[in-house]
């Protein structure tokens, strides 16, 4: 842990000296309010900074190290990849697809190989969840790439 | 006292009038919905859901909307057990130990002592509310810009219970918290603060995207390394209903949790969220076993969940007895006693008692509907950890995402909870406690803009902080749960030392 800590350390330290010098940039502007909008910012930048220092000279070193390998980080980032790609698809192509697609590529991601019984779960499920908010709760959800398709 | 139960009585022929009755289970159903899917907080359930109110009277019009905002506090606790599926930002800390719970198999008492705790909560606090309310009203009101304050040092100071292992890293949790919270609009000024030219940025950093994305979207990060790696365990449920024994645990902490939550609540802008973190500290700084907190702890469910219901009555007060919105989910409560032509003011317990007495009476029922409702849905809840898990996450997934997407139609959120979940994904690698991310998001703009506008009205002199008692004793309280287990462990280790050294007890 020793290791992982001082380059977390180095991490947090810029994090905060950034953050800092950002907060520093903020102007002034305080009449009549003694602290003004910088202070606090000021602040936190110094404690985050501190806190990234303390970590370098002094690394904790209690437990083992986690392994963070690339066969195991390889799938986590894949699905961040998805996940964003579902939320900026998700206004123009509508939630009902958006869902279904997303729906099938992570749980072929996490070991579905069964393309009806996927196709099916995703499809029941992401037209469900659709009406359960339009129709029964009220909340408008895109409809998106449907709406050439006439649907109510 | 006889007059008080006089007016209850008449509260109770309006209450049970069918439509009424009706109207209760209705708004309970809603809000447990809404409780259980995440991101969709009472506050935005309720604004969401206030045309259903049109044409109908005051009475029914409020009985449907406080429904729905008990409702949704009684649901919120469900996916965060199940699934650490923080439904509502005041349920961050039921994850704590409620899903430790699930992971041994024991979602099922935990799920029924946060419906049970929930009812006792809501129903003491109506009681509370019914005979303290408008003394203590008037004493929430005494709450300045210093004493705000003040209750936010203390709020901070209960990261020392949250922080596991190591204080350094809960410490840098706790300012990453606070940066996120400082991100927008300085109201004050008018100026933008670290949004990078982005206008969505403006409003501010959303809690619900941040407790979804470091919780939920971290969570199944977590797992889906687990299944590549092939050690993903399967939950096995050991038992759904809770024991006698589990029930004795926790009364004390739910009636400590009521205690606090229902005065929490009442003071304004603190919230639930703060009342539930104040819960789950108070019984992890007096237990006798501290370290059982975190790993399943049954006292670390009931407590919070209690302290979050009865906040939610607590919040009521403010609006009922002075007519003030003292919280987001009263002020949607006032514009829709506006829309229905009832004017919150002082008078409103004289000139409209058909409505508040409605209210009150209807709280009573609401409660025992929503025990009623919830104590058989737990059976078909834990279920829900029998699906597998490559359809599972997926699934918790996508609601999330909705329950997100639904509060500002804004993509952006969507990914910055993706890229949360990938920093807390990281955090949880490295030891980073989570919650006082949560807790300093939620602390970091109430705790800037006291201590400005305290300054502001005494013209920088400092001491202003200080003068009120009870600031004082608030200060006092952070500086006693800060220094307080260093000494009890100091205390208790001159005791154990001589014992170990000598192997025999000391006389």
């Amino acid at each position: 842990m020793t290791k992982a800590d001082r380059v977390w350390g180095v991490v947090i330290l810029v994090f905060g000296g950034i953050y800092l010098l950002e907060g520093i940039r903020i102007p002034p502007a305080a009449i009549g309010d003694p602290l003004g909008p910088r202070t606090f910012p000021t602040i936190l930048g110094i404690v985050m900074a501190a806190c990234g220092a303390y970590l370098i000279l002094r690394p904790e070193a209690r437990t083992a190290p986690p392994a963070l390998q690339r066969r195991v980080f390889g799938p986590v980032l894949a699905l961040s990849v998805l996940l964003i790609a579902y939320a900026l698809s998700l206004a123009w192509m509508g939630y009902p697809v958006a869902t279904c697609l997303f729906l099938l590529g992570a749980a072929w991601m996490m070991g579905e190989r069964s393309p009806i019984r996927a196709g099916l779960i995703a499809l029941l499920f992401s037209v469900g969840v659709h009406l359960l908010f339009t129709r029964f709760l009220n909340i408008p959800l895109p409809i998106g790439l449907l709406e050439h398709l006439g649907l109510p | 006292m006889a007059e008080t139960l006089q007016h209850l009585g008449y509260g109770f022929t309006i209450a049970l009038q069918p439509i009424n009755v009706l109207y209760a289970f209705l708004g309970c159903l809603v809000g447990t919905l809404i409780g259980v899917l995440p991101g969709i907080g009472p506050a935005g359930g309720m604004a969401l859901l206030i045309p259903l109110i049109y044409g109908k009277s005051a009475a029914s019009a409020v009985i449907l909307l406080a429904g729905i905002y008990y409702g949704a506090m009684y649901g919120g606790s469900t996916t965060s057990i199940l699934l650490n599926l923080p439904g509502e930002a005041a349920s961050v800390v039921t994850t704590l130990d409620g899903y430790q719970m699930a992971k041994q198999g024991r979602a099922g008492p935990a799920l029924c002592i946060a419906a049970i705790g929930s009812f006792i909560a809501g129903t003491l606090s109506v009681v509370f509310l019914m005979f303290i309310g408008p003394p203590l009203a008037r004493f929430a009101l005494r709450f300045g810009p210093s004493e705000s304050f003040a209750l936010m040092v203390f709020g901070l100071s209960t990261v020392s219970s949250l922080a596991g292992s190591s204080l350094l890293k809960g410490t840098i949790s706790t300012v990453l918290g606070l940066m996120l919270a400082s991100i927008g609009l300085d109201l004050p000024t008018g100026l933008q603060r670290y949004t990078f030219g982005i206008d969505k940025l403006m409003e501010g950093f959303d809690i619900i995207v941040a407790a979804i994305g470091l919780f939920a979207v971290s969570e199944i990060f977590t797992a889906l390394e687990e299944i590549s790696a092939g050690t993903l365990e399967r939950v096995k449920v050991s038992r759904i209903w809770i024991s006698l024994r589990d029930f004795l645990d926790s009364v004390g902490a739910i009636l400590r949790g009521t205690a606090l939550g229902f005065i929490v609540g009442a003071v304004p802008g603190a919230a639930h969220v703060t009342a539930s973190f104040f819960s789950y500290a108070l019984e992890k700084r007096f237990s006798m076993h501290p370290e059982t907190f975190g790993r399943g702890e049954i006292r670390g469910v009931a407590g919070p969940e209690s302290a979050n219901n009865a906040a939610a009555s607590g919040a009521l007060l403010p609006l009922l007895t002075l007519g003030l919105p003292a919280s987001t989910v009263t002020a949607v409560l006032y514009g829709a006693l506006l829309m229905v032509g009832v004017r919150p003011s002082p008078f409103l317990f004289q000139r409209h008692p058909d409505v508040i007495w409605g209210l009150v009476a209807s709280m009573y029922v609401g409660n025992i509907m929503l025990l009623i409702l919830n104590l058989p849905l737990v059976g078909i809840f834990v279920r829900i950890l029998s699906i597998p898990p490559r359809w599972l996450l997926p699934i918790v997934l996508t609601i999330s995402f909705v329950g997100v997407y639904s509060v500002h139609n804004s993509a952006l959120d969507l990914v910055l909870a993706t890229l949360l979940g990938l920093l807390g994904y990281l955090m949880r690698k490295f030891n980073y406690p989570l919650a006082p991310v949560i807790l300093g998001l939620v602390l970091g703009d109430l705790l800037e803009q006291s201590i400005r506008q305290a300054l502001m009205i005494s013209g920088g002199e400092i001491g202003i902080l200080f003068q009120s008692s009870i600031s004082k004793l608030l200060f006092a309280l952070a500086l006693v749960v800060t220094f307080a287990p260093m000494i009890l462990r100091h205390l208790r280790g001159q005791e154990a030392l001589p014992t170990s050294q000598n192997g025999e007890k000391r006389a």
